[in-house]
């Protein structure tokens, strides 16, 4: 909800402290604030209001009230409730159980035009744009005190025998239509819920009005609709027709009937001050009333949720900062939760509201004392022993993605075509792993690709824990892949001491259920001081992958043999600059009275491709000062 | 600088943090649950006090599975664990559950479709915010391995009453906000540099987690007497520890298979 800081002011006696102040405390006490964008004059103030309190602070008066509780200031009195004469021109009647309040109001003889500037000011500095002097004046109204409102334009409503409007809340009927403000025709279903005259839909209730009925510059008299629906009903509506406006928003989080009463003085002032509008009167549908929700609390109970003691006296008067009234009843306290408040239901909720503004800095942290049943997850064990033996026998862990492109159970909305799907293998993500990394042998600084992943799979009937291996060697190394991959499990089934039965392996992957190991493991009594063992590294200081190419050079050299390859080491290393990213040396021979060494550089910048001239102004001055020892000799 | 041909494989970085989050919980006496990836509907949802239609809902964009009448849905968070683990146990309770959960959202360097949540709960006799503080003060302490310092702030999520956030004072700067690093060289000019600690962002604090008292319903639900007995109960993800704590730059990284990534641990 984006609030403007000087509108707050309007709601509040005292000035208002600083933005940063302001939101700090909102902070602590109240919401989340998103950001604060200056513009000059003002500050407009993103809070993020979550649904429990949409019902009374999706609007400027309620976050001004919540300034007002937790900066301790006073709150400018509003309007008194205002009764209008009943007026004979509307005939209104609530077909629909999705309503149960509906006021609609009419209006003579107004004169639409371009707002005043302090309406067109209100609106834009929210970011909406300004239409007419009456459409302005309902948006502004509902931002200010977060009632959602509509005006029809009455010459376009059909008229009853008697010269009535014929007005009605009932629902849609199947295959009606309806084109709304936003120009877009729509086909309504019979469980949403329509205002219409005697004839037509005039209006999505709740969500948007119709394009027919709008309020233009030639407009003269307007019926205004300040009514109620059923939030389960908007959000339906809203939903299937795929649109979301500031009314819906509001109606489909619920919302007290008092906030009708609170925005009509300010909408009859504004409507007569800029349009010059005869008020005619108003017909007032309202089958049911809104009940007062009283809740006993006690001071124990809520010092007991917040963990430090709050007395009674200490409850009222933090209650009373909300303008939350409080008895004193024999047992406990009564509070009579404020009528806009429909978040405050439990005696939970009202600890809730004692702890944010009393400050949960003021909670002093407790250890958990009472000794409770250590259980021992066997499958943790399991998972975690296995990836200990394979991480000693030079196997790497990956993670990847639970989406795929074909399987058993389907997504009902994926991301994309190629995420339609759950996994039904790890083995499909092992292949491709093998490959993408296989690249990456002389960057790694390793001979061979060999990885495993430990993750579910999904099948018709269920769920399963896998885990799969994978071994990819390159041409020049010795041995075979598969002999590896059954080497290891090898391992683990003495580690575990289990039998893993036949698992076929081909080319160099192999697949099993970890969840049939289960069944067979005997089940251990602890986890053991070295399952979850990792070696801290105090200094990681994470390298961001570039995403540049790499290039290789190797530089090969014959030296005498009474040379230390510590020497040649540092000769090399004179020259290497930041870009020279792995130096490895990776083979050795004697021949005669010389050695010979072999050393690889990988070069690779983070935020460029290298070129040829930059590798080789580390590489040349590496072979000349070789060239230049006595006795070396470059192969 | 020179290396040499290794013979030791490297564990993931989820991994890593998931087995010092294990031992330290396991340490402070708690049971490691856990739970199905596909969940129902009135698990992941009904069963935590957000019933069909309520806009908390929104909340949570969630994976839905065919066929939808089967109401099926990949976990939006590890929390239905806390109901199955209460239906199958009496209190005391003290359980963590982490676990992958799915959320139906773009993808960018820090929002993954998959990512790990660390879940935890706590029920018995007058357990209280004070308790939640307390542990979770523990935790982080061990987990960073530094003196912190938890924030609590209001906030709501349907299935704990009060709702907070939680900030942990920075591991980084300590929570002064000051950055520690040294200008990059040649860039000892750029006041960007020294615009304070970038793990905080110069706060001093990092939102960590979400948390709360459990709200009554949701103990009634399971079949646990909320006049008798009360619990908190945190929601934490883990691909952020490990951001936070490794300095990863991208989410993303994690589920890429690249041993460019795992190597480096």
């Amino acid at each position: 909800m984006k609030i403007s800081y000087n509108w707050l002011q309007e709601y509040i006696k005292s000035p208002l402290p600083k933005v940063e102040e302001l939101t700090n405390l909102l902070t602590m006490h109240s919401f989340e604030i998103e950001g604060v964008e200056d513009m000059g004059k003002d500050s407009i103030i993103d809070v993020k209001i979550l649904p429990n309190r949409a019902s009374d602070c999706l609007c400027h008066y309620g976050v001004a009230s919540e300034v007002a509780s937790v900066c301790g200031l006073e709150r400018v009195e509003l309007l008194e409730k205002l009764n209008l004469p009943k007026t004979e021109k509307i005939k209104l009647s609530l077909d629909t159980k999705n309503s149960n309040c509906a006021y609609m109001i009419f209006i003579r003889d107004v004169s639409v035009g371009v707002s005043p500037e302090w309406l067109r000011e209100k609106l834009t500095i929210l970011g909406h744009r300004s239409i007419n002097s009456v459409v302005d004046l309902t948006n502004y109204l509902t931002f200010a005190f977060g009632h959602p409102m509509h005006a029809f334009d009455a010459e376009k409503i059909s008229l009853d025998k008697d010269f009535n409007y014929q007005m009605s809340i009932r629902n849609a009927k199947t295959g009606e239509k309806i084109t709304l403000l936003n120009g877009v025709e729509y086909e309504l279903m019979e469980d949403m819920v329509v205002i219409a005259d005697g004839e037509k839909a005039l209006d999505v209730a709740g969500v948007m009005g119709g394009d027919d009925s709008k309020v233009t510059e030639s407009t003269k008299n307007i019926i205004l609709s300040l009514s109620h629906f059923n939030p389960v009903s908007i959000r339906k509506t809203a939903k299937k027709l795929g649109i979301r406006t500031e009314a819906s928003y509001r109606f489909e989080n619920g919302m007290s009937r008092s906030l009708a009463d609170r925005v009509l003085p300010y909408l009859i002032k504004n409507i007569v001050e800029i349009t010059g509008g005869v008020v005619d009167g108003v017909v007032i549908e309202e089958p049911f009333k809104e009940t007062v929700r009283k809740i006993p609390v006690t001071a124990e109970k809520i010092s007991t949720v917040l963990g430090f003691n709050v007395n009674e006296q200490e409850i009222i008067a933090i209650l009373a900062k909300q303008q939350i009234q409080t008895e004193k009843s024999e047992t406990s306290l009564v509070v009579t939760a404020p009528e806009d408040r429909l978040d405050l239901t439990t005696e939970e909720s009202i600890a809730e509201e004692v702890g944010r503004l009393y400050g949960y800095e003021n909670i002093k942290p407790k250890q958990l004392t009472d000794t409770v049943a250590l259980g021992l997850n066997v499958r943790f064990f399991v998972a975690d022993k296995i990836r200990n033996v394979l991480m000693k026998n030079g196997f790497s862990e990956i993670y990847t993605y639970a989406f795929g492109r074909a399987g058993e159970v389907v997504i009902a909305n994926p991301l994309s075509g190629d995420k339609k799907c759950l996994r039904t293998n790890l083995g499909n993500a092992m292949g491709e792993v093998l490959e993408e990394n296989f690249k990456y042998l002389d960057l790694l600084g390793i001979k061979e690709i060999k990885a495993f992943e430990i993750g579910k799979i999904f099948k018709n009937d269920g769920e399963y824990m896998h885990l799969c291996l994978g071994v990819k060697y390159p041409k020049s190394k010795k041995g075979n892949v598969d002999e590896e991959v059954a080497r290891v499990i090898n391992l683990i089934e003495s580690e575990l001491d289990v039998s893993l039965g036949d698992i076929s392996i081909v080319g160099g992957v192999a697949e099993f259920n970890l969840d049939r190991v289960l069944e067979d493991i005997t089940a251990p009594t602890e986890y053991g001081n070295d399952l979850w063992k990792i070696d801290t590294k105090e200094d990681f200081v994470w390298k961001t992958i570039s995403p540049y190419p790499f290039a290789v050079r190797d530089v090969a050299v014959f030296v005498p043999n009474e040379t230390s390859v510590k020497n040649v080491i540092d000769l090399i290393q004179k020259h290497t600059t930041d870009i020279v990213v792995r130096f490895s040396h990776f083979d050795l021979f004697t021949k005669g009275d010389k050695t010979s060494h072999a050393f690889r550089l990988v070069f690779q910048a983070n935020d460029r491709t290298l070129t040829d001239e930059e590798i080789n102004s580390v590489m040349n001055p590496i072979y000349k000062t070789l060239k230049s020892q006595e006795g070396f000799d470059i192969r | 600088m020179i290396e040499t041909q290794e013979n030791k494989g490297h564990l993931h970085p989820l991994t890593l943090t998931m087995f010092q989050i294990n031992q330290i919980f396991t340490d402070l006496g708690f049971t490691i649950a856990e739970g199905p990836e596909i969940e129902t509907e009135f698990y992941n949802f009904d069963s935590l006090n957000i019933p069909e239609h309520h806009p908390a809902r929104d909340m949570w964009d969630t994976f839905w599975l065919e066929p939808l009448n089967a109401k099926k849905l990949l976990r939006t968070h590890t929390s239905p664990v806390q109901v199955r683990f209460m239906e199958e146990h009496k209190p005391p309770i003290r359980i963590i559950a982490p676990g992958k959960v799915f959320r139906h959202e773009a993808t960018d360097a820090t929002h993954e479709a998959q990512f790990y949540q660390l879940e935890g709960l706590v029920v018995g006799e007058n357990i209280s915010l004070a308790h939640l503080k307390g542990t979770l003060e523990e935790f982080f302490e061990r987990f960073f391995g530094k003196k912190t310092e938890l924030r609590l702030r209001p906030s709501y999520f349907p299935f704990v009453e009060p709702g907070v956030e939680i900030d942990a004072s920075c591991f980084k700067c300590g929570g002064s906000g000051d950055g520690l690093k040294p200008s990059k060289e040649g860039s000892d000019d750029s006041p960007l540099e020294r615009l304070g600690c970038s793990t905080c962002k110069g706060t001093g604090f990092i939102e960590i987690m979400g948390a709360g008292v459990v709200h009554p319903m949701v103990l009634e639900s399971s079949g646990i007497d909320s006049k008798k007995y009360s619990g908190f109960a945190f929601g934490c993800g883990i691909d952020r520890l490990v951001m936070l704590k490794y300095g990863v730059d991208d989410v993303r990284l994690l589920y890429s298979g690249d041993l460019r990534l795992t190597n480096q641990f």
